[in-house]
């Protein structure tokens, strides 16, 4: 299970981030203040920071240069949607930012991708029964392959990504059919049932009335 | 062209003119006299040798006649003595040349050969001496004619003089003008050049000025090098760089503040939707628990009523800064007693309790305001004070005739460093985000625009975990009533306008738009 550190002094917003993380399967600590995560940090090696660049009793910033030494990624929240302010963060060795508010998803899903990038995300995804590679791109259920298209894979990844989590229709469609997609909401039902019959995940996918699907495992 | 070449070829071309033209002047008239007075001397040179050489074949003639010999032609007795009467000449430059009646050359020691017709020897007249100059090869000759009678023939005497010295005379003055001019031209050129590039330096530099100041830095001054015009003129332009200066000083300073407004505002308002948008969104995608759910359910409240206090505190601030104060002269006594009224509830909930003493007076003042005034005064020492303690709420008078509104509270006090920040706008003592009563930090900002309304002083004196006195100073009575008139207090509104005009743009301008 994968660590994570949110440094924000907000609790309402620390405590938001920590549930969804914890939903996505993360292992979560919170500090409110920079004192308070260099305390917490003495005793734990996160496998990610998220970082808010306002801090009560010190800038992000400061933080970030500490950061740097330990070769931790980080992502830093800032509610300012200045440019200027994003390429510090990043020119201060920030992987990636978020800007508030945001959305839990893409919050998950650039902590995702910082993750892979590190390589702190193995390529092997075990979920009700199935072995999923991502390198080779393949699905297997007890060792035998399940042929997917294109986007019912990718339909398969945004659901493992968001386990537990509705995800609406159009959000669905967004997501893996791209903004430019002119398509309908049935196009992603269609592909659900497909995905529920090859699967064998007929009750694992669940539909959520007038809204879309989740998928629930244990986690 | 630029001005010091439009002076410059202007004197320098007018000089010229002028100079040229009277030298010119100068040498024709100088030449013109000599000429009249070679003339002069010819004409008057051809009498006298004429009169001598009449008298002499007179007395020849009569000598002749007296002696019998026998009679002497005149045509002879010319040609034969003409020479002699050379004698008391320049022999270089003067000829005779004698005529007879019948035009034929008796004397003449004139070398050259004269082209052309002779008009001086017309015969018209013959009393009458004619002259004329002519070129004869490369010279200015003055032929003088006059009738020589001589024993009742008609014979002329024509005096020849060179005058080509006076010619080559005028032509040696115009050569010498010439290079006289040239350095003088020179010097001209040079000392004309250097001095309008002594008095034009001061222009230039202003144009320097001019360029620097444009180019952004406008603190340059100009030296002002002489106390002529343009001096005067670069007086004139330091103190428009002044004004200019003070203006995007305070334009840059508005702006500043104006970001800072916005960049807090920005941040106040993102956190708590953050929070309401993302626990909603939480809660409706996820399964229901019981524990999430309340604790969701209780950020999402709490966040919004963060908004609201903001939305209030942002109207009031509206109100403030839009509203054209009406100062009332009024009693201050009941405004205490509303004020401890409207405030109760909330001292119940914190448990304060709050001491009021009022010396009651009559002041000029904006009652609503002040009542926001004291109200975000008390919220703030609510907001500092420990359950139990009190709230002093003070109104009295001091020596020096000033009114003074105090509130003083017990609790946790301001860090020294923080109290020149504290009116600035979101900004929250300790920057203590995790304290639960905490406000959005424009109460302070409203308050002091309020104070500088009734043009007041407030003063903040603070110790940590000890308590917070904050003082407000009222100017000195019903008099400056009169002081205060509607421009004054317009002013003094608009120099506090600018301090928060961003969120006077975004707030009212849909109201504009209407």
């Amino acid at each position: 299970m994968q660590k994570m550190i949110i440094i924000e002094d907000d609790p309402a917003i620390s405590d938001l981030i920590k549930l969804n993380l914890e939903l996505a399967g993360y292992e979560c600590r919170q500090a409110y203040s920079g004192k308070d995560a260099q305390s917490v940090l003495s005793g734990f090696t996160p496998d990610l920071i998220l970082l808010d660049i306002s801090l009560p009793d010190m800038e992000g910033y400061e933080l970030m240069e500490r950061f740097r030494r330990i070769e931790v990624p980080v992502i830093f929240l800032t509610a300012r949607n200045a440019l200027a302010e994003k390429v510090k963060g990043l020119k201060m060795g920030a992987d990636d930012y978020i800007v508030k508010p945001f959305e839990a998803m893409e919050l998950l899903a650039r902590i995702e991708a910082v993750l892979r990038r590190y390589g702190r995300k193995s390529d092997r995804i075990a979920c009700g029964g199935l072995e999923i590679h991502l390198e080779e791109r393949t699905v297997k259920r007890d060792g035998a392959v399940i042929e997917l298209t294109m986007k019912e894979y990718e339909l398969l990844l945004l659901l493992l990504g968001n386990r537990n989590k509705a995800l609406s229709r159009e959000k669905i469609l967004e997501l893996v059919w791209g903004y430019e997609y002119g398509g309908e909401t049935r196009t992603v039902d269609i592909h659900i049932q497909k995905i529920r019959r090859k699967l064998g995940w007929e009750d694992l996918i669940k539909t959520v009335y007038k809204f879309g699907y989740r998928l629930e495992v244990l986690p | 062209m630029k001005l010091w070449q439009k002076v410059f070829w202007g004197t320098f071309l007018l000089f010229e003119v002028l100079f040229n033209a009277s030298s010119f002047c100068l040498i024709e008239h100088n030449f013109n006299q000599n000429l009249v007075r070679e003339v002069d001397r010819g004409l008057s040179d051809q009498q006298v040798l004429s009169a001598r050489m009449e008298s002499d074949w007179s007395y020849f003639n009569n000598l002749n006649q007296l002696l019998n010999t026998s009679k002497e032609d005149a045509d002879d007795f010319f040609s034969r003595n003409a020479s002699k009467y050379l004698k008391s000449f320049d022999p270089d430059h003067v000829s005779i040349e004698i005529r007879n009646e019948r035009d034929q050359t008796v004397f003449s020691n004139f070398s050259e050969t004269i082209a052309g017709p002779r008009p001086e020897l017309d015969n018209e007249k013959p009393a009458v001496r004619k002259y004329i100059i002519r070129s004869v090869g490369r010279r200015s000759v003055l032929f003088v004619s006059g009738e020589l009678a001589v024993s009742g023939r008609d014979f002329k005497l024509t005096y020849i003089r060179d005058l080509t010295g006076i010619y080559e005379d005028k032509q040696a003055q115009i050569r010498n003008f010439v290079k006289i001019n040239i350095v003088i031209a020179v010097v001209l050129a040079g000392g004309l050049y250097g001095l309008i590039w002594f008095l034009t330096r001061s222009v230039r530099q202003l144009t320097r000025s001019a360029q620097t100041i444009a180019s952004g830095q406008y603190s340059h001054r100009v030296n002002v090098l002489s106390k002529d015009e343009i001096g005067l003129l670069s007086e004139n332009f330091n103190a428009m760089a002044e004004a200019i200066e003070e203006k995007v000083v305070a334009l840059e300073t508005a702006d500043r503040n104006r970001q800072r407004f916005i960049h807090y505002l920005t941040h106040e308002l993102k956190t708590p939707l953050t929070s309401i948008i993302g626990y909603a969104d939480f809660l409706r995608t996820t399964p229901f628990k019981e524990e999430v759910f309340y604790k969701s359910l209780h950020y999402i409240y709490g966040e919004g009523k963060r908004l609201e206090s903001l939305a209030f505190k942002l109207m009031d601030l509206i109100l403030v800064e839009n509203s054209q104060p009406r100062m009332t002269v009024g009693e201050i006594g009941p405004v205490f007693e509303e004020i401890a009224l409207t405030m109760r509830p909330q001292l119940e909930k914190a448990q304060a309790e709050l001491m009021m003493s009022v010396e009651t007076a009559k002041l000029p003042m904006e009652k609503d305001l002040l009542q926001i005034l004291c109200t975000n005064l008390i919220d703030n020492s609510i907001k500092a004070s420990k359950a139990g303690s009190s709230i002093f709420f003070r109104g009295y008078r001091t020596e020096d005739s000033r009114y003074v509104i105090e509130v003083q509270d017990e609790g946790i006090g301001i860090p020294q460093e923080d109290i020149p920040k504290v009116f600035e706008p979101f900004f929250t003592a300790g920057r203590s985000r995790t304290q639960p009563n905490r406000g959005a930090g424009l109460g302070l900002a409203i308050c002091a625009e309020i104070v500088r309304l009734h043009k007041g002083q407030l003063d903040i004196q603070s110790r940590l975990n000890e308590g917070t006195i904050v003082r407000i100073l009222l100017p000195d009575d019903t008099t400056n009533l009169q002081l205060a008139d509607p421009y004054e207090i317009s002013r003094s509104y608009n120099e506090s306008a600018s301090r928060n005009c961003a969120f006077q743009t975004q707030i009212t301008n849909p109201e504009g738009k209407t």
